[in-house]
């Protein structure tokens, strides 16, 4: 037989794809009706860069205490976060914490048992399976029922070993031993062992999608070694000091039951009803519509109060809200800003509520021209009118970034600062470009780079979306100083495609956010940059893929404190993030919901509470 | 008899073109494998990826391993070469990475050299032969290697047995018949209380027009048929949804598909409205028009003359002949409805055919926007059959 | 007189009903035999709204696309005030002048549209009509496969498999329209062809394209031509209901997309005016251009034969 070639079709991609390309970011695309396009959830995103110090959640912050002005100096934020403060412009200093909550942890000392959690996603999931399905917020947080991870993150920004006893690097922190707990059995009756966790990795691995983000960083052959019954280790290419704050907190940490993992792999609709070992067990899913758990009655780490938990995805933001408001929601996550202004006017809500998360900003493709050039990079940045997006489409709710981490992170960089809103440089610098290149052919486009004196581009979101649709016109006025823009709206499979495959200029996206900074790193570095990259910019900077390396050698947060600030100067001087604001995630629960905040792992460390938007319900009785 | 065996004839004819002519769209001008496979179809084309040291990929589905196949005859391959490789002499498969030739376990097949590579790229991001595998194979299940008339054909015979196909754009592909079964009944729930709203307002309405022929409040009304005529549908769900679920707050918003049935009723009046009240204006314009008319004959003037009542002559003489364009219109209108109405179906949220279709197109899900086009059709067609019998029962002088 | 404009359920498809229902038996009422004030009027409106929509660029417009957030105002959008006459949207641009620009879209699709629609269809059902026989039965058999289509299913279709640019989008309305038009065409040419002075024509030795040129053609072009203001409604409304799904053109405004972004329950209940101003302005063309395509086929007073 011979090779059969496919010549592509109007600008569709020449490349390899894999069929959850779709996935990636699918789930999170919503209703588009979020002030950022897909939010890649592939590798993890536990976010939390708070300072380990930093006294969080101890009472109900006053929920304004928002900065607006990011000229916070990194000090060590207040202890007392007694934080009645009084506008968002007159704040210097936040009130020492980036997580808001209006509740408080509890000590689950009366809980009920019985009630049925109802819970709006902003966007379903194409399926739930850790190894095949590349799960977004919404995803994670069916997960977050089914599922344990091997470890858990604690407030304070750090990790507690969870689903497994123990976790122990080598010395030099290229391996690291899990020892899972005795006598754990998934929900089908599969008993967790090293066998089984040692599957989870395999197939998480030779999944198109998902191992683009664990396959760069393991060996071919040796990855896992099977140290007895109930131990495995982990083999890595590079030390990885923290590593499971990095991996094992997210969906790569999730262990799913071996057999449903390999029937899974053969029907995919099995991908629809996920067995683990969570505090719930997989009822029934209609796609699109509600997905339901009932109570795990012997589950490993204690009593689950409620009967039953429902997700339900709600595109509508608006819809969302409302329909918590009128009793048919229980909870409900949100980054919608006219939401989450809602919401925080009600008295009645509690809500837990931190901007420690993703960054939502343009994103540029640096391996097609016009944008291999960094001049224009640069202008596209300098034209960028980030103060009216924060002002128009985040209506104020969200702080605006210089960059991936939040003034209260101790990796923030004060020296980096967000360019943007500078018309005449952008201008100077284009006129620039185009006098020296403005022959040469922009791919995306099929033209030449520059057209009367401005660069041709093409802008590139999912939709249809009604806010997306506003973003591409706000953007468009700041650009025009200097820029043609074409608009490109495309349904979310092709949209996600077409990024992987590097087929756009420039686009809408979401991402970082991961507590440890480094688990970002494979958005990040060389290593992911192939037919389909996940360093969606296709940038490669050897230099920054050592930083980060060296970042991930290093143990203590002290030590990597510099090289990350090192590293955020990098991103910022390559240009290739234009960053908008620090996306703000709205967990928000009615009245009768406790226990939120009051989940422990086996040896009584209280867990953290919510999440880069998702939230866990093993700890949440109803009355 | 001659008659019904004619218009069975044309009416198959015309179905047939309907499907052949969306069926040809789809697949011309889209890419069928796309929407089958979504971006995995694209997976067809070596991209340069590959490592220089020797490594030899062994194709799989999940854990289970294919040993890989060579050939006989191969060219020169040098290092870094992809190869395209077949399994089991029907379906083609590639490496990503093969070193060299000596590294790979021959045992029959076909080889050609692909696009060289670049050597000292990553290995991890070479084509999965694995999902060449499943294009290979999506390409073999669903015959789009072969023409396009046998494809239809093709499909066409599945159709016609009931097999609609899968939807492509839902993980698991479930048939589209489920789909059809579960908003089918949407549909038709708002598609009878539109068009009995719609009816109900219609008829009264028109009977006092006619009876107030010229005079300024039929021609006030005759204008207000104007102005919600020229409404569009979409504005007019606008408002109706500003004015009776936001201001007022009587119906709600959205539609919920698992509440009791009485509740779907309240909850779908909204929509009902938005589709029945131009629909009533219509209906009373061509009422108007033909009850007038009737009302000029002269069995009028006898009933009339004999003592019969206003009333009584309106509803019982006049009403029935005048039923003729009322009825065609009507029937069109239910044959298209039966697609439902995207329009209100999407300002409302109610899931039935018409926001199907316009998720499916949206997700270039074919076969649900195929049966569809088919389900709408037939209807028309099957429509207008039934509105010609209703004329031939209503009208004796219109028989065959 | 059935107006098609309106016909719901079928969408775009009140194109095709459209046909069918002026098929039914006229007004009864006594025709007057003039046009009357309010069609002057209606005149007056598209008048106006075409220049406008035209001249847009030169008017003393605000520019559609500008931010022009105005701080003391608080935070958009904007209620309507002498400043912003119609008020303004969430990104604070003035409603008012993105209606005048959105109406340079909307009209230009509904024109092309029904140009298109009527050359194809116009053509073809005076052909069918005039040659009648197995041409007749081909065409009027085509026209009828076209009106089974749910025409704005088939519209998205089209458009999301090709491109959305605005000729894409009229082509393809006009490609619906073509149907509707070409029936009534050949109906009309039906009627006509009987009449004695094409019988004299023939009789006289006329060769065909003279017939239908000098003969049929002028009064086939009357009802067509009242048929072409109701039908530019119907592919105004039918390009507003595409935007209203945001599937029409990328970049430019129009009515359509103007309401789709008031249309969320936030902005009814807050400001319902960035829906509302367009839904109004739209209305009164729709409303104009039915009214007067009414007027004139009431004045012209032309029986169709029902098919």
């Amino acid at each position: 037989m011979t090779a059969q070639r496919r010549s592509s079709n109007h600008r569709r991609l020449r490349g390899l794809a894999l069929p959850l390309v779709a996935a990636l970011l699918a789930a999170s695309c919503g209703g588009g009706d979020d002030d950022a396009a897909p939010d890649d959830q592939v590798a993890d995103d536990d976010s939390d860069a708070a300072d380990p110090d930093d006294q969080v959640a101890d009472d109900a912050a006053d929920p304004d205490d928002q900065v607006a002005d990011d000229d916070s100096s990194g000090d060590p934020p207040a202890d007392d976060s007694d934080g009645d403060s009084g506008t968002v412009e007159d704040d210097d200093e936040s009130d020492g914490s980036p997580v808001v909550e209006t509740i408080a942890p509890e000590v689950n000392t009366d809980p009920v048992f019985g009630g049925t959690l109802r819970y709006g996603l902003e966007a379903d999931s194409n399926g739930i399976n850790p190894a095949a399905s590349s799960l977004a917020v919404s995803g994670l947080m069916m997960g977050n029922a089914v599922f344990d991870t091997l470890a858990a993150l604690t407030p304070g920004g750090g990790w507690v070993p969870y689903l497994a006893e123990s976790l122990t690097p080598s010395d030099d922190f290229r391996s690291w031993t899990v020892k899972l707990r005795p006598d754990i059995t998934f929900h089908d009756g599969t008993p967790l062992n090293a066998e089984a966790l040692v599957i989870n990795f395999e197939s998480q691995r030779a999944h198109p999608l998902v191992g683009l983000a664990v396959k760069p960083f393991f060996p071919e052959e040796g990855a896992t070694t099977i140290v007895d019954d109930l131990t495995v280790t982990y083999n890595m290419l590079d030390p990885d000091a923290q590593w499971p704050s990095a991996s094992l907190a997210g969906q790569l940490g999730m262990v799913a039951s071996p057999t449903w993992l390999e029937a899974a792999a053969a029907d995919g609709s099995l991908n629809q009803a996920p067995v683990g070992t969570g505090p719930f067990m997989f009822d029934s899913r209609s796609e699109d519509s509600v997905t339901r758990f009932v109570r795990n009655d012997t589950w490993w780490n204690g009593d689950v109060f409620l009967d039953a938990v429902e997700f339900f995805p709600v595109i509508d933001p608006n819809a969302l809200v409302d329909l918590m408001f009128g009793g048919e929601l229980d909870a409900l996550h949100t980054t919608n800003q006219a939401s989450i202004l809602d919401l925080r006017d009600d008295e009645s809500v509690q809500r837990v509520e931190s901007d420690a998360s993703e960054e939502s900003f343009a994103m540029i493709n640096s391996s097609v021209p016009p944008f291999d050039d960094i001049r224009a990079r640069r202008a596209l940045t300098l034209a960028a009118p980030v103060d009216l997006y924060n002002e128009l489409i985040a209506l104020g709710v969200n702080r605006p970034a210089d960059q991936m981490f939040i003034p209260e992170s101790p990796f923030y960089n004060p020296d980096v600062k967000q360019e943007h809103d500078d018309p005449d440089a952008a201008i100077a610098l284009v006129a620039e470009y185009c006098a020296e290149r403005g022959a040469d052919e922009n791919t995306v486009l099929g033209t030449p780079t520059c057209t009367d004196g401005k660069i041709n581009m093409e802008l590139q979101w999912s939709g249809p979306s009604v806010i997306q649709t506003r973003i591409a016109d706000l953007l468009d006025e700041g650009w025009k100083v200097a820029f043609n823009v074409t608009f490109n709206e495309l349904l979310q499979d092709e949209h996600i495609a077409q990024t992987a495959f590097g087929q756009f200029n420039v686009n809408t996206w979401r991402q970082f956010g991961n507590a440890n900074p480094t688990g970002d790193n494979v958005w990040l570095m060389c290593r992911t940059i192939g037919g389909i990259s996940l360093n969606w910019p296709r940038f490669c900077d050897e230099e920054r893929d050592a930083l980060i390396l060296e970042t991930m050698a290093t143990p203590d947060d002290a030590g990597r404190a510099p090289l990350l600030q090192e590293l955020v100067q990098k991103v910022h001087d390559d240009y290739l993030y234009i960053l908008f604001n620090h996306t703000l995630w709205e967990n928000a629960f009615v009245e009768n919901v406790h226990g939120v905040c009051a989940r422990t792992a086996p040896d009584g460390t209280l867990l953290e509470c919510a999440t880069n938007g998702r939230s866990w319900f093993s700890s949440v009785w109803m009355d | 008899m001659n008659y019904w065996l004619q218009r069975f004839g044309t009416s198959v004819l015309l179905l047939l073109s309907v499907s052949a002519l969306t069926f040809g769209a789809m697949n011309v001008l889209g890419d069928p494998l796309f929407n089958i496979l979504g971006p995995a179809a694209r997976s067809t084309e070596v991209r340069g990826t590959a490592q220089i040291e020797g490594y030899a990929y062994q194709a799989g589905k999940g854990n289970s391993t294919v040993g890989l196949v060579v050939v006989d005859e191969a060219d020169e391959l040098a290092p870094g070469q992809a190869l395209l490789v077949s399994v089991d002499d029907e379906l083609p498969m590639r490496t990503d990475t093969i070193a060299a030739l000596d590294s790979v376990t021959v045992e029959g097949g076909l080889v050609s050299i692909a696009d060289s590579v670049t050597p000292g790229d990553s290995v991890f991001n070479g084509p999965d032969p694995e999902q060449l595998f499943k294009v290979a194979q999506a390409e073999k299940e669903f015959y789009l290697d072969k023409p396009l008339p046998e494809r239809y054909g093709r499909w066409l015979g599945d159709f016609v047995t009931g097999d609609m196909g899968p939807q492509f754009s839902k993980t698991g592909e479930p048939p589209v018949t489920d789909l059809i079964k579960e908003r089918l009944p949407r549909s038709v729930m708002l598609l009878v209380m539109a068009q009995s709203l719609a009816t109900a307002i219609a008829i009264p309405w028109s009977l006092w027009s006619a009876s107030k022929a010229n005079k300024t409040v039929d021609k006030l009304s005759t204008f207000s048929t104007f102005l919600i005529i020229a409404l569009p549908n979409f504005a007019l769900g606008v408002i109706l949804k500003y004015v009776f679920a936001i201001k007022l707050s009587i119906f709600p918003q959205t539609f919920n598909a698992s509440d009791p049935f009485f509740s779907r009723v309240w909850q779908m009046f909204l929509p009902a409205l938005t589709i029945a009240l131009p629909a009533a204006a219509v209906y009373q314009r061509l009422l108007r028009t033909d009850l007038i008319t009737t009302l000029q004959e002269d069995f009028i003037l006898m009933a009339r003359s004999k003592g019969v009542s206003r009333r009584n002559v309106l509803l019982k003489h006049a009403l029935r002949p005048s039923l003729f364009s009322f009825v065609t219109v009507f029937g069109i209108n239910t044959g298209a409805l039966i697609g439902g109405s995207l329009i209100a179906e999407t300002i409302f949220r109610v899931p039935g055919l018409g926001s199907a279709v316009v998720e499916a197109v949206a997700t270039e899900d074919f076969p649900i926007v195929l049966a569809i086009v088919m389900i709408v059709a037939t209807a028309f067609v099957a429509v207008n059959v039934v509105v010609d019998v209703v004329y031939s029962l209503i009208d004796p002088r219109v028989r065959r | 007189m059935t107006d098609p404009a309106g016909t719901p359920g079928a969408q775009a498809a009140t194109v095709g009903a459209a046909a069918l229902a002026e098929d039914a038996a006229p007004e009864a009422e006594p025709i007057t035999r003039r046009l009357g004030w309010a069609f002057w009027l209606c005149v007056g409106w598209l008048v106006v709204i075409v220049m406008a929509a035209v001249l847009a660029p030169w008017l003393p417009l605000k520019d559609p696309d500008a931010n022009l957030v105005n701080r003391d105002l608080g935070r958009p959008p904007y209620s309507p005030s002498s400043d912003f006459w119609f008020g303004s949207d969430l990104d604070a641009r003035d409603v008012f002048s993105r209606t005048i620009f959105g109406a340079r879209v909307s009209l230009t699709v509904g024109f092309v549209a029904i140009a298109f629609g009527m050359l194809i269809g116009g053509t073809l059902g005076i052909l069918a009509g005039y040659f009648r026989g197995w041409l007749d039965r081909i065409i009027s058999f085509a026209f009828v496969v076209l009106l089974s289509f749910p025409a704005l299913a088939l519209a998205i279709l089209i458009t999301s498999l090709i491109d959305r640019g605005l000729l894409t989008i009229s082509l393809t309305l006009g490609f619906l329209a073509i149907a509707p038009v070409g029936r009534l065409a050949r109906a009309t040419t039906i009627q006509y062809s009987d009449r004695e002075f094409v019988v004299a024509a023939r009789s006289l030795g006329a060769r065909h394209p003279r017939i239908i040129i000098r003969e049929l053609l002028p009064n086939v072009v009357i009802p067509m031509g009242a048929l072409a203001l109701l039908g530019m409604a119907v592919a105004i409304v039918a390009e507003g209901g595409l935007a209203f799904l945001g599937l029409s053109v990328e970049k430019e405004e129009t009515w359509g997309k103007l309401i789709l972004l008031g249309a969320g329950s936030r902005e009814l209940e807050n400001s319902p005016w960035i829906a509302m101003a367009p839904i109004l302005i739209l209305f009164l063309t729709v409303l104009a251009l039915n009214f007067a395509g009414d007027k004139v086929r009431a004045y012209f007073d032309v029986k169709e034969a029902a098919l």
